[in-house]
C-alpha cells in the first residue's frame, strides 16, 4: 500500500512482534490501514491473524515493535479509546445468560454515541428477538447481538475476528450485509479477518495477506484484482516451452496446455510479452477471485517454505 | 463510580438467584446457631442429627461461595483473552471494584447481617457487637478475598477449581512437611508451663495482610492481565506473614506483664519447694527424630508450700544442673511429666480442687473427693541412655531454678438457682436455661455466649461451676457434659469433614477467645461418680436453698524458687 500521512491511517503497526512463550506468533510486522476503509486480513490458520487483531486491541502485549490505533499507542488504549472502537471475534464469550435486550441495556451506558434509531435498525435487520436469552440461541445469532453491540455506537475502526466462521450461507450474506455495507456507508475503518472471502471481496478495499506470522502481502483490493490473471496457453506443441517467470505461481503443464497465475499482470503487456515468448500458443486471460488468489498464495508460502 | 454501579447492578441481576440461596444459607446457618444451645443437650441422637445439618449446610456454604465468587468473577474474568469485558470501554480499576464490592456485600457482609441478628437474639449488646465484628469481619473477609484472588487468577470455574485442589493440596503438603520436619528434627520446644498470651491482634493483622494482597491481587490482575504478576504478588504476600513476624512484635502476639500473685509470693521461707518422699520418676523421652541415643527422664515430686488455698501450681519449669561426684557436670532445661497418682484424694487435676475449695473459703466442697489423677512431676534431669547407666545409681548434687506457674480460682458470681438467671463478665454471659430437680441431684442446662474482642490480648481463663448451699454450709462440684458440636471454624469444619465431624456455622469464636459463639453445657450436681461409688446426695430442700457459684480459674503468675540436694540419686 502506499504510504501517506500517518494520520490518514486508523492502523499502523512497525516491526510488530508477539510471541506465547517459546512460540512466535507475529514477526516483524509492519502494516498500516488507511481510515475509512475496508481492510481484509488474510491467512491460513495459524498464520498469526488473531494474534495481530489482540495486539492492536491490547488483549495481549506485543514483544517488541509498536502498534498505533487510531493514533494511540496499542498498549495505551483504555476506556476512551474503546469506546470508539467495535470488536467482534468468532470466539469472544459474550455474556449468554443475558437477553438481547439487557445486552444492549449493558452497553448502551458505556457509549455516549450510542444511538437507538441505529440499534432498532440493526435488531430489525437481523430479525433478533429482544426477550431471549444469548445462550439459547445459534451461535449465528450470537455473532448478531455481539455486532449490534458493537455498532450501535457508530464505531470509527470495527475490528472482525472471523466473525462469519462456521455460520450457514444464509446468516452470512445477513451479517456481511448489515455490517460491511453499512461500514461502507458511514465510512468507518473495518478490520476483518475472515476465511469467507467470497462475502469480504464485494466490500473489501485493501487486503494483506499473512502467513507465519509475516506479512506477505498488503495492497488495495483493486490494484491487486488487477495484477493477478489466470492465464492459459494452448499450443500445437511445445518443442520449447517458455521457460517459468517468477512472477508465475502455480505453473501446471498438461498436454498442449500450460497454465499459470500471473503475479504482476499488466493488461497487454503481459499478453505481448508471452506472444513473444511463445508465438504459436493461444492466449486466454481470466480474472481471478479474491479466494482463488489467496490459495494461489498460499500455496506459493508453502513452496517457499518448503 | 457510575461505571462501577453499572457492573454491580448486572452482577447484582446475573446472581440473584445464587444470592437467594446464599441468604437462605446465612438464615439456615443462625436458625443453627440459635438452635444450638437448646438442641446439643437433647441427647445423643438429636444432638447427631444437628451436628449432621449443621456440616451439611456449611458444606452446601462453601461451595456456594465458591461458586458465587467463580459466577463473579469469570462472568468478566480477568486473565481470559475472550472476556467481553476487554474491548468494552469499561475501566479495569472500576470493574475490579465493582467485583469486590458485590463479594464484599453478599458473601461478607450478608453472613455478618446474621451473626449481629444471631447475637441481638441472645441479647448481646452493641458495644459488644462491635468488639467482635473485626474479628468476624476479618476471618470471613480472609476467606472470601483469597477466594477472589484465585478466581483472579484463572479464566473459568474448571481451571479454578482444580487451582483450589491444587492450592489445597499444597497446603496440606507443605503444613504436613513442616510438621514432620519439626518433629523429625527434635526442634519442637514450645513450653506448656508458661501460660501463653492469647492475643487475637496477629490473626487479625495476618488477616488483614492477607486481604490486602488478594485485593491487590485482584486489581492487578484486572489492570495488567499477567498471571505471573498475581502469583509473585501472592509469593510476596505469603513470604510478609512469615517474615513480618520476626521483625514486628504486634504481629506475633503482644506480652502482657506477668500478674503479680501477691506479697505471699516474695517470703522464700514461707513458699519454697517441697520435696516428696517418693523415689523419682524415670521415664522414656518421646524423640520422633531418633537422631541420637534415646533419652530418660526423671522428674521428681515437688510440691511449692505455703500457696494460699485459692492457688495452685499448674506448671513448673526447671533449670538443673547435676554434679556427679566424679566432677561430671549434666544440664538440664525441661518442664514436666505426668505422672499417675492412684487413690490420692487431694489435689486432684493438679490442685485446682483443693484451689476451688480454697475459693469457697470456709464452706467444704463435695464430689470431688478420691480421684485417680495424674500429677505434673518436674523434670530435673534428662540423660541419654549411656549417662543413665553411668551415673544412674551414682550420688550426686543436683542444684535447679525451678519457675512455678500458678492459676488461682476465685468466685466471679453467684445466682440463685431459678430461671432466667444470667451471670456476665467482660467476654461471657452465662444464662440459666434449665434447672432440672431430682429426688438427690440436680440438673442445671448453661447457655454460654462468649462475645470476645478483637484487641483484648489476656492469660487463659476458665470457669468452674458449683452449687452452694450457705445455710447448710456446704458446696457441691459438678460432673459437665459440652455439647457435641465443636469445630469453629471452615477450616475446622474441612478438618472435621475430614474425620468425620462437622460443624461449623456461625460458632466464630477462635483459641485466642475473639468472635462470638454460643454453646450450652450441662451440669450435673454432684458428679456420677465414675466407679459407682457413693456421690454426694442432694435434696430437693438443698437445692431450693442452694445458688449457683462460677468459679473463675485463671492465670496468676509465677514465683521462682532454688532448689539443692545434696545426695540426690536418680535410681533408689
Amino acid at each position: 500500500m502506499t504510504e501517506g500521512d500517518p494520520m490518514d491511517h486508523a492502523i499502523v503497526t512497525s516491526n510488530l512482534n508477539c510471541r506465547y512463550g517459546a512460540v512466535k506468533a507475529i514477526t516483524d510486522l509492519t502494516l498500516q490501514v488507511e481510515a475509512g476503509t475496508i481492510f481484509a486480513l488474510l491467512g491460513p490458520n495459524g498464520a498469526g491473524k488473531t494474534s495481530t487483531l489482540r495486539v492492536l486491541m491490547n488483549i495481549i502485549p506485543p514483544a517488541s515493535g509498536s502498534a498505533s490505533v487510531l493514533g494511540v499507542d496499542s498498549r495505551k488504549l483504555g476506556p476512551d479509546e474503546l469506546a470508539t472502537i467495535g470488536y467482534v471475534s468468532e470466539n469472544q464469550h459474550i455474556p449468554r445468560w443475558m437477553t438481547v435486550d439487557q445486552l444492549i441495556r449493558f452497553c448502551k451506558p458505556l457509549y455516549r454515541t450510542w444511538d437507538d434509531s441505529l440499534c432498532n435498525t440493526l435488531l430489525q435487520q437481523f430479525d433478533l428477538p429482544r426477550d431471549v436469552r444469548l445462550g439459547r440461541m445459534s451461535r449465528g445469532m450470537r455473532v448478531k447481538a455481539a455486532l449490534v453491540s458493537s455498532l450501535a455506537y457508530r464505531p470509527r475502526l470495527l475490528v472482525l475476528d472471523e466473525p462469519f466462521s462456521g455460520l450457514d450461507p444464509v446468516v452470512r450474506d445477513d451479517l456481511v450485509r448489515g455490517v460491511l455495507e453499512l461500514a461502507g456507508e458511514e465510512r468507518w475503518t473495518v478490520l476483518i479477518s475472515s476465511h469467507d472471502l467470497d462475502e469480504v471481496e464485494r466490500l473489501v478495499d485493501a487486503v494483506g495477506f499473512i502467513d507465519g506470522g509475516r506479512l506477505v502481502l498488503s495492497e488495495r483490493f483493486s490494484d491487486l484484482h488487477a495484477r493477478f490473471r489466470r492465464i492459459d496457453l494452448t499450443a500445437p506443441e511445445w518443442p520449447s516451452p517458455p521457460a517459468s517467470l517468477p512472477t508465475w505461481l502455480g505453473v501446471q503443464r498438461s498436454g498442449r496446455l500450460l497454465r499459470f497465475i500471473e503475479s504482476r499482470y499488466v493488461d497487454g503487456e503481459t499478453e505481448r510479452r508471452i506472444a513473444a515468448m511463445a508465438p504459436e500458443a493461444v492466449i486466454d486471460v481470466q480474472p481471478m477471485t479474491l479466494r482463488e488468489i489467496f490459495i494461489a498464495l498460499v500455496r506459493r508460502q508453502r513452496e517457499v517454505s518448503r | 463510580m457510575n461505571q462501577a454501579l453499572h457492573v454491580m447492578k448486572k452482577d447484582a441481576k446475573r446472581l440473584r438467584w445464587a444470592m437467594i440461596v446464599w441468604i437462605l444459607i446465612a438464615a439456615a446457618n443462625a436458625g443453627l446457631m440459635v438452635g444450638r444451645p437448646a438442641f446439643e443437650l437433647q441427647g445423643f441422637g438429636i444432638t447427631m442429627v444437628f451436628a449432621q445439618l449443621t456440616g451439611l449446610v456449611s458444606l452446601i456454604e462453601l461451595v456456594m461461595m465458591v461458586l458465587i465468587v467463580s459466577w463473579l468473577v469469570h462472568e468478566d474474568p480477568a486473565v481470559d483473552r475472550e472476556a467481553f469485558w476487554l474491548t468494552r470501554p469499561i475501566d479495569p480499576r472500576r470493574l475490579s471494584l465493582a467485583k469486590i464490592a458485590v463479594a464484599s456485600a453478599a458473601l461478607i457482609g450478608v453472613p455478618l447481617v446474621a451473626q449481629l441478628a444471631v447475637m441481638r437474639i441472645f441479647g448481646v449488646t452493641a458495644y459488644d457487637m462491635a468488639r467482635a465484628t473485626p474479628s468476624i469481619l476479618l476471618g470471613q473477609g480472609a476467606w472470601v478475598m483469597a477466594l477472589m484472588a484465585g478466581a483472579a487468577l484463572t479464566p473459568s470455574l474448571s481451571r479454578y477449581a482444580v487451582f483450589l485442589v491444587g492450592v489445597a493440596g499444597a497446603f496440606v503438603l507443605l503444613t504436613s512437611t513442616m510438621i514432620a520436619a519439626a518433629v523429625l528434627s527434635g526442634d519442637i520446644t514450645a513450653s506448656t508451663a508458661r501460660p501463653e498470651v492469647l492475643d487475637p491482634l496477629p490473626p487479625l493483622i495476618a488477616a488483614t495482610v492477607a486481604i490486602a494482597l488478594c485485593i491487590a491481587i485482584v486489581f492487578v490482575e484486572y489492570r495488567y492481565r499477567r498471571i505471573k504478576w498475581g502469583a509473585a504478588l501472592a509469593a510476596v504476600g505469603i513470604l510478609l506473614i512469615v517474615l513480618l513476624p520476626m521483625v514486628w512484635e504486634p504481629f506475633h502476639g503482644r506480652d502482657l506483664p506477668d500478674p503479680d500473685p501477691g506479697g505471699w509470693a516474695q517470703d522464700e521461707a514461707r513458699v519454697a519447694p517441697q520435696i516428696g518422699s517418693e523415689p523419682p520418676n524415670v521415664s522414656d523421652e518421646i524423640d520422633f527424630g531418633r537422631r541420637g541415643e534415646s533419652k530418660k527422664r526423671i522428674a521428681i515430686p515437688l510440691q511449692l508450700s505455703g500457696l494460699p488455698g485459692d492457688f495452685y501450681v499448674r506448671g513448673v519449669q526447671a533449670h538443673s544442673r547435676f554434679d556427679a561426684a566424679n566432677g561430671t557436670v549434666l544440664s538440664t532445661a525441661a518442664e514436666m511429666v505426668p505422672v499417675r497418682r492412684t487413690g490420692r484424694s487431694d489435689d486432684a487435676q493438679y490442685g485446682e480442687v483443693a484451689a476451688i475449695q480454697g475459693a469457697l473459703a470456709k464452706i467444704p466442697l463435695r464430689g470431688r473427693e478420691s480421684v485417680d489423677e495424674y500429677e505434673l512431676w518436674p523434670v530435673v534431669l534428662s540423660l541419654t541412655e549411656r549417662e543413665f547407666a553411668q551415673f544412674g545409681r551414682v550420688a550426686g548434687k543436683l542444684t535447679a531454678t525451678l519457675d512455678f506457674y500458678l492459676a488461682r480460682a476465685s468466685v466471679a458470681g453467684a445466682v440463685p438457682l431459678a430461671e432466667p438467671r444470667s451471670m456476665t463478665d467482660s467476654r461471657r454471659r452465662m444464662d440459666i436455661i434449665g434447672i432440672d430437680r431430682r429426688g438427690d441431684a440436680c440438673t442445671i442446662d448453661l447457655r454460654v455466649v462468649s462475645v470476645g474482642a478483637a484487641f483484648h490480648p489476656h492469660y487463659f481463663s476458665r470457669d468452674e461451676f458449683v452449687l452452694r448451699n450457705a445455710g447448710k454450709g456446704e458446696a457441691v462440684s459438678a460432673g459437665v457434659h459440652d455439647g457435641g458440636l465443636h469445630s469453629t471454624s471452615a477450616l475446622g469444619f474441612l478438618f472435621g469433614m475430614a474425620s468425620g465431624g462437622g460443624g461449623y456455622g456461625y460458632d466464630s469464636i477462635g483459641p485466642d477467645g475473639s468472635g462470638f459463639s454460643a454453646r450450652a453445657s450441662r451440669y450435673r450436681f454432684p458428679p456420677e461418680s465414675p466407679r459407682g461409688e457413693a456421690s454426694p446426695a442432694i435434696d430437693p430442700a438443698w437445692v431450693a436453698g442452694a445458688e449457683l457459684v462460677r468459679i473463675s480459674i485463671s492465670y496468676a503468675g509465677h514465683v521462682t524458687r532454688s532448689l539443692t540436694i545434696e545426695n540426690f540419686r536418680i535410681a533408689q
